[in-house]
């Protein structure tokens, strides 16, 4: 049953083969960091208008990935955006940071950009982010240009 | 013209019919499992037939697919001046879409008409019949393992079909047309998402193994049992299990793009 | 008539259709245990379906198979494939697995249903294909055998559990004599020796009526002639004297149906 043996070993490679395809698919393709919860800190923020940001959007310090959104809520009291963030526990984050929501290029997708303070005090998990700036509008951009009146 | 609206109905209770009896079909063959010690070496065999064997085709493709869309991409994208974004293109390109389409389609060429016809012949010299008297189940003894060898083998082939694409654009982007080998990785890691794009192809190679299979082996087991039969099941699987990956695939992305 | 006779299988009012053709109808075939019964017929006449009605590889229509005393369509699959271990059935194109040699197709059923020592299995498979004279060939494969062979292989695969009752579908149909002639001493020969019931589907008279104990005619859907064969061959019935005696114009004519000769020729 020497061919039997032979036949098992190949089918195992076989397998092994598409394991491998699907982790290397993972890393080089997609540039996989798993953002779950062992390795961050959630932090929240409350936004006046976040556009057009979704869950698993980025996170960024100075262009630099450090987090994911994990969750968008609406708080029903205030009526403004609240959402929960994952941030890399290697990055420490000032407690007077600032978060805005910028877009990636004019059609791109929107992401949260954070601005670092100068405290010397790091936020916490669980903690908030509390000056933040909304998402930019086109429309209400060219709505401020129409009907701002000129000066002088 | 009555005539021709009775023909259409007819042709739609055949259809129903058919799609009865091979759901039921495929129920039996899916819940009759005996032991799996006695099962898994099946299996094993079937694994090889039908998934090692067809390794080669698809790794072949994959490679000439990878080329040439690096080579059409290359060209058009040169006009705007945005060449770096070639990885993007072929990386989405082949996860997304042409990776699950054209490794079913060729799994329905090779692995599905390869066992249609073996079904089919066993059907007509009479070997299940005799199978059968011989109180051995073939449902579960012949049928069952290439099932599920098709639905195991299917998204491996995709896994493999998809990362050799990618490499064989990276072989005609970067060292022929002189992309360069940084931007090309960096912008096809920051476009493509593991959870969106592979993943989402994964799911799309499962769901085309499971039809593609489904159809092959219910054509191989219900053909008549004469040579003409033979061949014309074994045509009925490529055409029949080629338009469901096509149509599903359809289905699947507007699902998947919906919002998933 | 038959007193109290022990019967392996009672067929009686079986109705079967097949696409909304006719196929049987209101048939009744006793086979006595541990004889030879031949069931002919003109080609298309259903026997290999009465064979796998026996069997339960397919329904009827209304009527009933006992197999040994036992409702063969009223069993559920498990105890279904219990009791087709017990029926043995040679098909008429061997049915021999083309992917595995002579040896494993006769070894088939002891390793699907037994738990026995490699050696011992070696033995009982040896013991088959020596009883059908064919254990020089055990390591050929079924596409190296020619078609005497083959049947004689799928005959020993047939009988390796021992079955009581032995179904054959046409096992004479083109053979040559000698194979013919080998063929039938072998079906005889086990079914005195082993104490089996047997059952040969055959058109071919002379060959299937020299060692049957009875004879069913079976013709348009129903049993047209029964008894031994000595009192077929003297049956004045008209459908059995032209099957039986071979003769080519009778109730089943010569002439397909047409117009009249001379206004065909246009005189």
């Amino acid at each position: 049953m020497e061919n039997k043996r032979i036949i098992e070993i190949i089918v195992g490679i076989f397998i092994l083969l598409g394991i491998l395809s699907l982790l290397l698919l993972a890393l080089k393709v997609s540039g996989l960091r798993e953002y779950s919860t062992r390795n961050t800190f959630t932090v929240t923020a409350m936004f006046d208008d976040i556009g057009d940001l979704k869950v698993r959007a980025p996170i960024k310090i100075a262009g630099v990935k450090i987090g994911e959104v994990a969750a968008i809520n609406l708080d029903s009291e205030t009526f403004r955006a609240f959402i929960i963030m994952l941030i890399d526990k290697k990055s420490k984050l000032p407690v007077d940071s600032s978060a805005s929501i910028l877009s990636t290029s004019l059609l791109g997708s929107n992401y949260v950009a954070i601005t670092p303070g100068f405290s010397d005090e790091i936020i916490k998990n669980g903690g908030e982010i509390t000056e933040t700036h909304p998402a930019i509008i086109l429309e209400n951009l060219i709505g401020q240009a129409v009907f701002t009146p000129e000066k002088k | 013209m009555i005539g021709r609206i009775q023909q259409l109905g007819s042709l739609g209770l055949i259809f129903c019919h058919r799609l009865g009896i091979s759901g039921l079909f495929l129920l039996r063959v899916i819940l009759r499992r005996p032991k799996l010690s006695r099962f898994f070496p099946f299996l094993i065999e079937q694994l090889y037939t039908i998934g090692v064997l067809s390794l080669l085709i698809v790794v072949i493709s994959g490679l000439f697919i990878g080329m040439v869309l690096a080579l059409q991409g290359y060209n058009i994208l040169d006009k705007f001046g945005a060449t770096h974004e070639l990885g993007n293109l072929v990386a989405l390109s082949v996860t997304r879409e042409l990776g699950p389409v054209i490794t079913a389609l060729l799994f329905a060429g090779r692995a599905g008409s390869a066992l249609t016809a073996e079904i089919g012949l066993m059907q007509t010299t009479e070997q299940i019949s005799s199978m059968e008297m011989m109180a051995v189940d073939p449902l579960w003894r012949i049928i069952s393992p290439r099932l599920w060898a098709g639905f195991i083998s299917l998204p491996i082939l995709t896994v493999i079909f998809m990362l050799i694409a990618v490499f064989g654009s990276y072989l005609v982007g970067v060292d022929w047309l002189g992309v360069d080998a940084g931007q090309f990785w960096s912008n096809m890691q920051a476009a493509v998402d593991f959870h969106i794009d592979i993943i989402n192809g994964v799911i799309k190679s499962i769901v085309f193994g499971f039809v593609v299979t489904w159809i092959a082996v219910y054509q191989g087991y219900f053909t008549t049992p004469t040579a003409r039969g033979i061949g014309r099941a074994t045509t009925k699987t490529v055409v029949y299990a080629s338009l469901a990956v096509l149509g599903l695939d359809f289905v699947l992305t507007a699902i998947m793009l919906g919002g998933w | 008539m038959n007193a109290k006779q022990d019967n392996f299988v009672e067929i009686s009012h079986l109705c079967f259709q097949r696409n909304e053709r006719v196929i049987f109808d209101d048939v009744n075939i006793t086979i006595p245990r541990g004889k030879i019964t031949a069931i002919m017929g003109p080609s298309g006449s259903g026997k290999t379906t009465l064979l796998q009605l026996i069997g339960a590889q397919l329904k009827p229509l209304s009527g009933k198979v006992l197999v040994n005393s036992v409702d063969i369509h009223s069993l559920n699959r498990k105890a279904l494939y219990k009791v087709r271990r017990d029926i043995g059935m040679l098909f008429q194109k061997g049915g021999l697995f083309t992917n595995i040699n002579v040896f494993e197709n006769v070894a088939f059923a002891l390793r699907e249903h037994t738990k026995l020592p490699e050696d011992m299995l070696r033995d009982l498979v040896l013991m088959q294909l020596e009883a059908v004279g064919l254990r020089g060939a055990c390591d050929l494969m079924p596409s190296e055998l020619s078609g005497g062979m083959a049947r004689r292989v799928a005959l020993a695969r047939a009988m390796i559990l021992n079955p009581k009752l032995m179904m054959y579908d046409e096992p004479f149909t083109g053979q040559d004599p000698i194979t013919m002639g080998v063929l039938i001493q072998l079906i005889k020969r086990l079914n005195d020796i082993l104490g089996l019931t047997s059952i040969i589907v055959s058109h071919d008279v002379a060959e299937a009526a020299s060692i049957a104990d009875e004879v069913y005619i079976i013709a348009h859907n129903k049993i047209v002639g029964q008894g031994t064969p000595k009192q077929i061959f003297a049956d004045q019935n008209p459908w059995v004297k032209q099957f039986v005696h071979g003769l080519p114009d009778g109730m089943i004519p010569f002439h397909y149906p047409a117009i009249n000769y001379e206004e065909d020729l246009g005189l």
